[in-house]
């Protein structure tokens, strides 16, 4: 039950003093020191918590000391085996202090002669250690001394056989000096230390366990992982010695269950984390607790309480002056109106539009909070882009943020600002650099960041491989996230919802109407989807309906869902995509004049906000609504000048459309000609159709590829080529049967 | 003195029905004490013919009518006695208010002491408090003594064993009364009355303040082995380690050869006698063979202190941690090895944790003392030496600790009055008569300093006399202005060096002294020898080489 000493410090404090005595020759000097002060300072990873002799020894057996002939090992194992009685070890922690010196009077100079003491200033890293190391000792109470010293007694036993080897008298009985002459049963061992000597008290002391458990929420709250199995394994071994443990343990645990999704559990294990250090913290804490349990509440989807907690904490915040706390509040809150818009009361709102995201990034500023700052910037950015203003101002507001985080060396905030850039891409149809950003930042930034963000980039990249056509590639992608990230619940959501949809489409375009249902169904059960995500499967919704021919209920559908767009304030290119799909359904359905005036009236919008492929959706609604109208030279024009970006786009099925569109522009000119004129028209429609139907088949789309068969056998029946007819007419009969 | 050798079987069964009558009534330590000279007689052969003897079944009193009072009153005896057990010491009391028998008697008056002895503990609350005086008192005490003045004047002269141990109580509430003799006369009656009960002899050893008073009572001594065992003890006691002693004891370890007891006593002997080496050896192998034994560890512990032995003292200390961490000796042991160690706030802390645990655990009041004398602080050393007097008397340690302590203080005078009560209980020992007769060179009683340094010099174990007492005679003699003795007494100082102790500061001091009266003299060729020597030994040479100038001048002076 030892607070600080452990069996592993007397070892190190032994180096150190080997070190102090000037032992190691200078090649030696910065490996063993480096692993040394490793077991001292805050920890980088999840190696330097147990302090076995094992470790040591494979720091230490291969450097040559400052004596020939033996190793750094060799001198260490004689000191350890020098402390050869409980006095000894007294004497040990007696002299150890000796070679500490003020600061002041430290001798400057780095020469350092062998054997002669060289002394280690009392501010150094290593003069701190021997500082309290001593002075722990000292307060030790006479049975915690003794019971440090059987410990270390059961520590140093294992290398009784090396220790032999150099010296040749040593025995069983030669961990204390007193012991000579008895004999392993005597009466006297047996009293004074225990049958079998077995001591597991003092190997780990709750200082060890204090920075395992600091290490461990530092890395969950900025990676947002729960316990490593292994990390967990370790706790529970060190739990198993009797030590006394922090309350820190219990904020483990509270962000541990609230990663797995268990909610009564983490309110339990936040309620008595507070309790617990109330009695040393007092309020001073207070708004922490409130600041986490609004989170909490938040994550699980009790808005009106989330709501309320916040409000407490930042008066609380600001009743305490604690201005890190009041920042990251504000932005919180102002983040979450963003999101839920519909769950702030209005006083809320009001106040969020009035302290906007100048006074946030001010504040930031103020405190020195560049995490904030640089994520205030990206929603800056965001804010730009929803609302369809200048891409110049956004693009400016990234590279703020990403000069804070390269300056800054902010790991943490790369995540946010590469998936920014990477959807501003998409959004410009540049779909090649989205799928490079994601890619670059899950190869080169993946290790420090946040685990949502990761797993984020990976379904997005997965979901630009699947609008080429790779479907399968982009599901075997997904599969490969790390089994880790999906521990923690809300992530796994998102995943899983990313799979939902791939497989969605896939089963859509099979025309495998059950198992989309099925999928369809749910999906829409969760409740928490991204918008994003939730508004592809409302597209898929839409897609199946219309797919089916159920016009009527998709377009009551479409209404519905506009009206909530728009109450929300939501996306602009969200709301553009539900315009252009509403056109289309309007002019399947025949109403091709208000078809239109919607599609014009969309691809300004998307003009004006830069919005590409949104744009050349609306301009081949436009060209469809106008090859019903007969306009083909007009469609045709349009829609020739506009294919080479429309290929960059990458999308699949929109390049499809785009071709059968050209096709039947084409077939209607050929209608108006005659002769070569309408040969060449013919032969440019079949050559559309053909590339059309390349699209299609790259995502499998069985039904338009049949609509396109037919066409070309129709095509060629008016061409006279009666083989290639024949051969179209197979290849539908053979897409017929699946 | 010399009582005739018991027969063995004889005293097997009495050791073995002493041992069930003292727990009977709870008379613990007692108990223990006969068990163990019980188990260090070699076995017996057990004789074919006897019948079981009366020490298998429960003991029962000789006297018919006691014995049928004890039958009857057995099952309210048994309850009381299990109360006693799980210390609820009133209700045991309580439970045996009415009950006739001498054996009921006793546990009634003796559960009712221990009550209030445990009262008094607790209203004194921390040691050396403003609480902890003489002034909390056992409240029970008079109630009992009236009772048992009750109880022997209805008896009148008809004691018997089963009385023993009424007169037993009765000497220990006279004590807490301070009233010594009649408690002495009171134990002197019981331990004729029933020679088995150990803690009436250790009571009675306690009231004995020096050799004189063991002396007056030997007659009155019954005639058995206790007798001796006890004599043994007392003389160990009074530090009496003349052979004489040292024989008895190894007359009684023909009779229980395995007793760590006596194992004890003798190294106890070599220790007064300073004798490190053997003591220390006799303890070790006694702790070989008994690991668990606490009960003199603190002795061994003091002895290893004194010859410095680091490292066994720490294994020792970790040993009496390892079997009790809660024993005053325990507590003493730890408390010494930190005061080697030179940490003598956690020795204090220690010392204090044994007094808690027992008040009068003797060494540990004295070792305070030393404790507090190293820490400066006079006052509290003071006290802790005072209640370590207190508890017994002939604790020289502690006189001689006290006179220390007001000699800092300044107070000399008072001081003398402890250096006499030491010297009186060590007579042959130098270090206490030095230390007088320094106290009357201080209050300016040269001639009385002298008698003290004389004493001094007689000492049966050093053969040859101290420099540095010779030397102070001398300068004793100078303030008297009676040189001559003076330079006498210097020159034997210096004798001394020559044939024993090699040049010390006192033989130095004494040879700068006779150099100086040498020159006075005007013996010039003296005073140059004693200032070269001098100047070769390498102390006081400045002043030495000062003089030798001077001298060679003179003598150029002198021959011209």
């Amino acid at each position: 039950m030892s607070r600080y000493l452990t069996s592993g410090k007397i070892a190190l404090l032994a180096l150190v003093e080997l070190y102090a005595e000037s032992r190691f020759p200078n090649q030696s000097v910065v490996p063993v020191l480096s692993f040394v002060i490793r077991h001292l300072v805050s920890p980088k990873d999840n190696t330097a918590f147990i302090l076995t002799l094992d470790h040591i020894k494979s720091a230490t057996l291969h450097q040559p000391s400052a004596v020939v002939g033996r190793t750094i090992f060799d001198l260490l194992l004689k000191k350890l085996w020098e402390i050869n009685s409980f006095d000894a070890l007294h004497t040990f922690f007696a002299n150890i202090q000796t070679y500490l010196i003020e600061p002041e009077r430290a001798d400057k100079s780095p020469v350092r002669v062998h054997g002669e003491k060289s002394m280690l200033s009392k501010t150094s890293v290593l003069g701190c250690f021997v500082r309290r190391a001593a002075l722990e000792y000292v307060r030790l109470q006479f049975h915690d001394a003794v019971s440090l010293w059987r410990s270390f007694i059961a520590y140093r036993e294992p290398t009784l056989a090396m220790w032999k080897k150099r010296n040749l008298g040593a025995g069983p009985m030669s961990f204390d000096v007193n012991l000579k002459g008895l004999g392993y049963n005597d009466g006297l061992v047996g009293v004074v230390y225990g049958r079998g000597k077995e001591s597991r008290d003092c190997t780990v002391s709750t200082d060890d366990v204090e920075r395992l458990l600091e290490f461990q929420v530092d890395s969950m709250q900025r990676m947002g992982t729960r316990i490593p199995d292994d990390m967990q394994a370790q706790l529970r071994q060190m739990l198993s010695t009797n030590v006394t443990i922090p309350a820190l343990t219990h904020y483990v645990e509270f962000l541990n269950s609230w990663r797995s999704g268990d909610y009564p559990g983490s309110f339990d294990n936040l309620h008595r984390y507070f309790d617990y250090t109330m009695h040393n913290r007092d309020r001073t804490f207070y708004q922490y607790a409130l600041l986490n349990l609004a989170i909490l509440q938040a994550d699980f989807g009790c808005y009106r309480e989330s709501i309320l907690a916040m409000q407490e904490t930042i008066n609380t915040a600001r009743e305490n002056k604690d201005m890190a706390c009041l920042n990251f509040s504000l932005s919180w809150l102002y983040h979450f109106h963003k999101a839920h818009p519909q769950d702030c009361p209005d006083v809320i709102s009001s106040r969020m539009e009035r302290e906007s995201l100048q006074f946030l990034k001010a504040k930031a500023k103020e405190g020195g909070m560049h995490h904030l700052q640089s994520m205030a910037h990206l929603s800056e950015a965001k804010q730009i882009l929803v609302g369809g203003e200048s891409i110049p101002a956004a693009f400016e507001s990234i590279l703020r943020s990403s000069h804070l985080n390269v300056t800054k060396n902010i790991h943490n905030a790369m995540g946010s600002q590469i998936l920014l850039q990477s959807s501003l891409w998409s959004r410009m149809g540049i779909s090649y650099l989205s799928w490079m950003n994601c890619e670059l930042f899950l190869s080169k930034y993946r290790v420090n960041s946040p685990i949502e963000d990761v797993v984020k980039a990976l379904c997005r990249s997965a979901y630009i491989m699947s609008l080429r056509g790779k479907a399968d590639e982009a599901l075997e992608r997904l599969d490969q996230v790390d089994q880790e990230c999906l521990r923690t619940l809300k992530v796994y959501q998102y995943w899983a919802t990313y799979v939902g949809l791939l497989k969605l489409r896939q089963a859509m375009y099979k025309g495998d109407a059950a198992a989309a249902e099925l999928l369809l169904q749910q999906l829409s059960a969760s409740p928490y989807v991204e918008p994003d995500c939730a508004l592809e499967i409302s597209i898929c919704k839409l897609d199946l309906l219309a797919r089916r021919g159920n016009y009527s209920a998709a377009l009551t559908a479409i209404t519905q869902l506009s009206e909530e767009l728009v109450r929300d304030r939501a996306d602009i290119y969200h709301r553009i995509r539900l315009m252009v799909i509403k056109a289309d359904l309007l002019s399947k359905c025949g109403r091709t004049v208000k078809g239109l005036s919607v599609a014009v009236s969309a691809a300004t919008i998307a003009w004006r906000s830069r919005l590409l492929p949104a744009l050349f959706q609306a301009f081949r609604t436009i060209a469809n609504i106008l090859i019903h109208m007969g306009e083909f030279a007009a469609a045709y024009s349009m829609m020739d000048n506009i294919m080479p970006q429309v290929l960059e786009c990458e999308d699949a099925y929109l390049n499809a459309q785009c071709f059968s569109c050209l096709a039947d522009a084409q077939m209607g000119l050929a209608g108006s000609k005659k002769g070569a004129g309408r040969n060449e028209c013919l032969h440019r429609a079949l050559e559309f159709i053909d590339r059309g139907f390349a699209e299609y088949s790259r995502i499998r789309d069985t039904k338009s590829q049949m609509t396109l068969v037919s066409q070309k056998a129709r095509i060629q029946d008016f061409t006279g080529e009666k083989s290639l007819r024949d051969d179209a007419v197979k290849w539908y009969k053979q897409l017929k049967k699946g | 003195m010399a009582t005739e050798v018991p027969d063995p079987h004889q005293l097997h069964a009495a050791l073995q029905t002493a041992v069930l009558k003292c727990s009977e009534r709870c008379l613990y330590q007692a108990a223990k004490w006969a068990a163990e000279a019980l188990t260090s007689m070699p076995s017996l052969v057990p004789q074919n013919d006897t019948p079981l003897p009366q020490s298998y079944l429960h003991p029962t009193s000789s006297d018919e009518k006691e014995a049928i009072l004890q039958a009857g009153e057995l099952p309210t005896y048994l309850l009381s006695k299990s109360y006693f057990d799980v210390h609820e010491y009133d209700r045991s009391s309580a439970v045996l208010a009415n009950c006739k028998s001498s054996k009921s008697r006793f546990l009634h008056l003796y559960a009712q002491y221990i009550a209030g002895e445990k009262r008094r503990d607790e209203e004194s609350e921390m040691i050396l408090g403003p609480l902890d005086t003489a002034a909390t008192q056992n409240r029970e005490v008079q109630s009992i003594l009236s009772h048992l003045e009750a109880v022997f004047t209805e008896k009148g002269d008809d004691i018997n064993e089963d009385d023993s141990w009424l007169l037993y109580l009765y000497g220990i509430v006279l004590l807490k009364q301070k009233n010594e003799d009649e408690a002495r006369a009171s134990f002197i009656k019981s331990v004729n009355l029933y020679p088995y009960n150990w803690s009436a002899w250790l009571e009675l050893g306690s009231t004995l303040g020096n050799l004189g008073d063991l002396n007056n009572i030997l007659q009155s001594l019954p005639n058995n082995i206790m007798t001796n065992i006890f004599v043994l003890y007392s003389n160990q006691e009074l530090y009496q380690t003349s052979d004489p002693v040292h024989a008895q004891l190894a007359d009684l370890q023909t009779i229980f050869p395995t007793s760590a007891f006596l194992k004890t006593q003798r190294a106890l002997l070599y220790y007064h006698a300073r004798e490190f080496d053997e003591a220390e050896a006799i303890f070790d192998s006694i702790v070989k063979e008994d690991p668990h034994r606490l009960d003199c560890l603190d002795h061994y512990s003091n002895i290893l202190y004194v010859m410095e032995r680091r490292p066994k003292l720490g294994f020792i200390a970790q040993l009496a941690s390892a079997t009790d961490k809660f024993r005053p000796e325990t507590c003493c042991v730890v408390g010494n090895y930190y005061s080697l160690k030179s940490e003598h706030e956690k020795a204090v802390m220690y010392f204090r944790r044994a007094l808690t645990l027992d008040r009068g655990f003797l060494s540990a009041w004295t070792l305070m003392g030393h404790e507090y004398v190293e820490m400066k602080n006079t006052h509290a050393a003071i006290e802790a030496y005072r209640r370590a007097v207190d508890v017994n008397r002939k604790d020289y340690r502690a006189w001689y600790g006290l006179g220390l302590s007001y000699e800092v203080l300044e107070m000399h005078y008072y001081a003398l009055f402890y250096f006499q009560r030491a010297a009186s209980l060590r007579p042959y020992d130098p270090q206490m008569w030095q230390a007088m007769g320094s106290c009357f060179d201080r209050m300016n009683r040269p001639s009385e300093a002298i008698k003290a340094y004389k004493r001094a010099l007689i000492s049966p174990t050093s053969a040859s006399p101290d420099t540095a007492v010779l030397l102070q005679i001398g300068l004793m003699f100078e303030k008297l202005n009676n040189q001559k003795e003076a330079a006498k007494w210097m020159e034997m100082c210096l004798k001394e060096e020559d044939e024993n102790s090699g040049v010390t500061q006192a033989t130095s001091k004494a040879r700068m002294w006779l150099a100086r009266w040498e020159f006075v003299n005007q013996n010039w060729s003296k005073a140059a020898e004693y200032a070269n020597e001098l100047c070769q030994d390498g102390q006081e040479i400045e002043e030495a080489k000062a003089l030798v100038r001077d001298l060679r001048s003179r003598m150029e002076v002198g021959k011209m």
